[in-house]
């Protein structure tokens, strides 16, 4: 992966566990946006955010944590996310022919 | 009877119709019925001993104290009046309802139903017999009965072209809008990511191919792989980042990467990448990755971007594949046999292609062999008869059958959990289930569907704890630091 890091290596703050709120942060290769968003928070919010900054279509992009997409009614707590936990973000695809 | 017989009956008042009715009851906890009507089928719940003479279900002797507390003693039997998928056409009953009193909705059933079960033209005079007739329940959701759901006809239009989510499996899902595009031949007809993933999450549930060491990884396991071929080891720790990826590829010998010409590219105009599918076969134990394109297979650049991905697997499973290029596939435009010219049929090729291939190497499996496939054999092709319309089709259908037995699993658990409590009746009806006497107006003989009577349909209804619902705000608040 690129210089961005990935999910596993960011360093997670040992007493983060107790914290209501978590730093996410969201990457896209070419651009790195962190949201702070409480354990229960459904992840739609973060991930509208994050298009609305990017000018991106929310129907347009894949968001993935530990390689697994993520829906958007995800929440930090269903998908055991920790503080410091990356989203990665990638366009849609599509194809049909030429 | 005699003229003063007569005349003496006219003597005697008229009842309401609700008190006549009443002493008819002659067991009325015990003779109640339930009804559901919709669009594709009428349904009737009852004891059945006083129309077909049925016993009440026996409680087996082996059946312990504790389940038969929670059952009811007597057990209810179910019709279902429904079209049948061999005479292909959707049968009157379906539109057209007999109704012998306008005013009394428990009279409206299809018509040969009623001919055989429900009384005609009620009379409401003191001397004539009393009418077989009870008060409907509710009849909690027939949805939670996957085989009701067999009388579907799948029709598109019951699903609202929309991006709410059709069906949410564990690894992928799709929503109406892509849903629907499955069946197009336009351009809107071109697979996304997620009508890619879907079809082939579904395909390796059918042949439980994890437990048979296949493996169909998602199309975003490709821009994954790519990233890992463009950028290297840029943290210098031996890829830790990607331990699942490398989990998931390792555990099986057969691998299949659906892939995306766009994988390279990095866009920020808000909307989708890239033209064509083709995916690459993987066999672990052979060393040998085969790329497979309907359209492409010559050309240079497709095919450095197929080695990209078999190089990244390669470098994080720390295995060396020899690559190569299949020279059998048929082409996706002049073998195509479907009769509507498909403008986009790559992504039906690859999900059929790899259903094919897994379908062989189960085959063999099954025969107590392992199959060693490193190109398609010769004559591939014709044997294919590549259609990508009859694919489409297929593809549509088991996403929909999908999504109705998932409704089926939900509506029943909740049924169970609600029955197990002992949740009462009226609790039940708060909680989404139908009572007929609530339906809307009923559709007079003759007459069209009506709007309001589709939503009633059996299938496409979004199930009330759908992933679908809409999404409630949240009062916790986002910050951008």
């Amino acid at each position: 992966m690129s210089d961005n890091g990935s999910p596993s290596n960011m360093q997670k703050p040992e007493d983060a566990g107790q914290s209501e709120h978590l730093n996410i942060k969201v990457t896209d290769n070419n651009n790195e946006v962190f949201f702070k968003i409480k354990r229960t928070t459904q992840l739609k919010k973060l991930m509208d955010a994050f298009c609305d900054r990017q000018g991106k279509n929310p129907a347009s992009v894949r968001f993935l944590f530990d390689g697994a997409r993520v829906q958007p009614t995800d929440n930090p707590e269903s998908l055991d996310m920790q503080d410091g936990d990356t989203l990665e973000v990638h366009q849609e695809q599509i194809g049909g022919g030429c | 009877m005699t003229r003063s017989d007569i005349s003496n009956l006219e003597k005697i008042p008229r009842t309401a119709k609700e008190e006549h009715y009443k002493r008819s009851r002659s067991c009325p906890k015990t003779k109640n019925f339930q009804l559901y009507r919709s669009k594709k089928a009428f349904v009737i719940a009852e004891r059945g001993e006083h129309r077909a003479g049925l016993i009440p279900t026996q409680v087996p002797e082996s059946t312990s104290a504790e389940v038969i507390r929670n059952l009811r003693k007597r057990r209810y039997s179910v019709d279902v009046n429904a079209p049948s998928k061999l005479e292909n056409k959707r049968p009157k009953m379906t539109r057209a309802w007999a109704i012998d009193d306008t005013n009394d909705k428990l009279e409206v059933c299809p018509l040969n139903f009623a001919r055989e079960s429900v009384a005609s033209v009620p009379v409401y005079n003191e001397a004539e017999p009393m009418r077989q007739r009870e008060r409907s329940t509710a009849f909690p959701d027939p949805r939670r009965y996957w085989n009701l759901y067999q009388f579907d006809t799948l029709q598109d239009t019951d699903v609202p072209s929309d991006s709410s989510c059709h069906l949410d499996l564990p690894g992928s899902s799709i929503n109406n809008e892509d849903f629907l595009n499955i069946r197009k031949f336009d351009i809107d007809g071109w697979l996304t990511d997620n009508s890619v993933d879907v079809p082939l999450e579904l395909l390796s549930r059918k042949y439980k191919c994890q437990e048979h060491g296949i493996e169909i990884v998602q199309s975003l396991m490709a821009v994954q792989l790519y990233q890992i071929y463009r950028w290297g080891d840029s943290n210098r720790d031996n890829f830790a980042g990607y331990g699942l990826e490398r989990e998931r590829l390792s555990s099986s010998r057969h691998v299949f990467i659906p892939m995306n010409d766009g994988i390279d590219e990095i866009s920020n105009e808000g909307s989708g990448c890239g033209l064509h599918w083709s995916f690459v076969y993987i066999d672990r134990e052979l060393c040998q990755a085969t790329y497979i394109d309907s359209l492409f297979a010559f050309d240079a650049y497709h095919q450095r971007l197929a080695a990209a991905v078999v190089d990244a697997m390669g470098t994080l499973l720390e295995e060396d594949y020899e690559f190569s290029i299949d020279w059998n596939s048929p082409d996706q435009l002049k073998d195509n046999r479907s009769p509507v010219f498909d403008i986009g049929p790559c992504g039906p090729f690859v999900i059929e292609t790899i259903r094919i291939l897994v379908a062989w190497i189960r085959g063999e499996q099954d025969a107590g062999n392992e199959l060693d496939m490193i190109w398609l054999p010769d004559g591939f092709g014709e044997e294919y008869r590549f259609d990508s319309k009859r694919i489409r089709e297929g593809i549509f259908a088991d996403i929909a059958r999908a999504r109705m037995e998932e409704t089926a699993k939900k509506l029943a658990k909740q049924h169970d959990e609600a029955a197990l409590a002992g949740v009462k009746g009226n609790e039940l009806e708060k909680e989404g289930h139908r009572q007929v006497e609530e339906a809307s107006e009923p559709i007079v003989a003759g007459q069209e569907s009506s709007g309001e009577e589709d939503a009633e349909g059996l299938v496409f209804v979004t199930p009330p704890t759908s992933v679908s619902s809409s999404f409630e705000a949240d009062q916790a608040k986002i910050e951008d630091e």
